[in-house]
């Protein structure tokens, strides 16, 4: 039986990968192999798969779980308002700035989850410039956009995001931007209402190619390889408009991208940059 | 170079501020801690363990490369993992034995790049994680070592590694101490 933390043999990796992309057209040689490594493991370990050959042979026997393990090699965000200074910041601050646009254009890139799509709603919505946005969501995943469009959140979720709301705003309340239906907790459908979801590959980048006012990414590099990283970088710098604003995780860095000085630490302890 | 791995939770500041505060400075060897801390609380932690470390203390950032003489703390709410590169690699992923970091995601991760060059160290902790870690670092050839239950605020993690690793080193403090400070 496999366990959560077992090596995969590399050869065996290589062939899942392979597989993977076979069936399902995701290119996983782009993911940092620790981590995607201990996502297949983990996965295996959950679904009871006891070798590589068998997953292998359950992923081309069975498109649900292939579509399932699939959805489960990407790391999914963890809370809403996850690093809550970033959101105090990122309402006090960049929100009035693309206020001044009359049509924003923002981007989330490989949402997977999503708290943090909603988070950004929801602030949004609060700001009352949802309207005048259009956010584009991608994902290489059709699960993981037809998970998020559901606008489905966990019970667990809601009282940590609830508590994370509270340290931007004491007064807010995330059940405000909820609805109940049978037991189950959904984020209200007009928060959804300007989303575009669209599948794209890792690297892609959705319509309108360009003309960003706000690129969303937070720890989404974390799960890219070096050399990817790079390239991801330097394509999603690309499509922001000058002005525009590049959000990253708080451990994660540019460090290697020759695009760093096109860009202005807004903060550098929530790492919000802006675009000369 | 070593590779030290620490791992602790609940009554292992103590000891982790007595190990840095011992060893001495330009000290060769890359230290690892895995301590389980607040997830909401960001800073903090790094300058209460550098008031008496003799070496420099920081939380690396995801693709930062390992160098020898600093101990790297895991950031909070992020796993820390150790590529075969030396570089480190952070992640969101869901929690394991209720934390994040996760002592057993780092520790298996050591294990898995550093090999015989590992040395886990388990202190005082009131769950289990970081038992199935130590024993991948046995079974990777690498050290290991448990700090001993009778000087634990919290024995439940030093005894649940006791019982999976078996024959690995049962240490006080200070024997660890000695042992980190002749580590060649």
């Amino acid at each position: 039986m496999i366990d959560e933390f077992e090596t995969i043999p590399y050869e065996d990796f290589r062939k899942i990968i392979s597989t993977v992309r076979t069936l399902r057209d995701v290119d996983f040689t782009y993911f940092a192999q620790d981590i995607l490594m201990h996502r297949m493991s983990r996965s295996m370990y959950m679904h009871g798969v006891q070798s590589p050959d068998r997953l292998i042979n359950k992923l081309i026997a069975d498109n649900y779980f292939a579509d399932l393990f699939l959805s489960e090699l990407f790391v999914p965000t963890t809370e809403m308002f996850r690093d809550a200074s970033m959101w105090k910041f990122f309402e006090d601050t960049i929100i009035e700035k693309l206020k001044n646009e009359t049509l924003c254009k923002i981007w989330v890139p490989q949402i997977c989850g999503d708290d943090e799509l909603f988070s950004l709603l929801t602030i949004l919505h609060r700001k009352r410039i949802l309207n005048r946005c259009t956010v584009y969501a991608t994902s290489p995943v059709q699960k993981i956009i037809n998970d998020t469009k559901s606008g489905y959140i966990e019970q667990k979720k809601i009282e940590i995001s609830s508590a994370n709301f509270k340290k931007i705003d004491p007064d807010a309340d995330l059940n405000h931007y909820l609805t109940k239906e049978d037991k189950y907790d959904y984020f209200s459908p007009e928060l959804l209402n300007n989303v575009i979801f669209i599948k794209r590959g890792i690297i892609g980048i959705p319509p309108p190619d360009n003309g960003f006012n706000l690129v969303l990414f937070r720890d989404r590099m974390l799960y890219l390889n070096v050399q990817t990283k790079k390239a991801v970088i330097e394509s999603l710098a690309k499509t922001i408009v000058s002005g525009g604003f590049f959000i990253i995780g708080i451990r994660e860095n540019l460090t290697g991208c020759d695009f760093r000085g096109s860009f202005i630490p807004v903060s550098k302890t929530e790492n919000i940059y802006v675009k000369k | 170079m070593q590779n030290i791995v620490i791992g602790g939770s609940a009554g292992s500041f103590q000891t982790v501020t007595a190990i840095l505060s011992s060893i001495p400075r330009n000290y060769p060897h890359a230290i690892f801690l895995c301590l389980h801390r607040l997830k909401n609380v960001r800073g903090g932690f790094v300058e209460a363990l550098s008031l008496k470390s003799n070496i420099p203390i920081c939380e690396p950032y995801d693709k930062d490369y390992v160098m020898p003489g600093i101990a790297y703390l895991a950031p909070a709410n992020y796993h820390m993992y150790v590529d075969a590169n030396n570089q480190f690699s952070l992640s969101t992923e869901e929690p394991i034995n209720h934390s994040r970091p996760s002592i057993d995601v780092t520790f298996c991760s050591i294990a898995k790049t550093f090999k015989s060059n590992a040395i886990g160290i388990l202190l005082s902790g009131a769950n289990k994680d970081g038992a199935v870690g130590l024993k991948a670092i046995k079974d990777a050839g690498g050290t290991v070592i448990v700090q001993h239950p009778d000087e634990c605020q919290a024995k439940t993690m030093p005894t649940a590694a006791i019982k999976i690793t078996e024959d690995g080193h049962i240490m006080f403090t200070n024997n660890i101490i000695d042992y980190l400070k002749n580590l060649k």
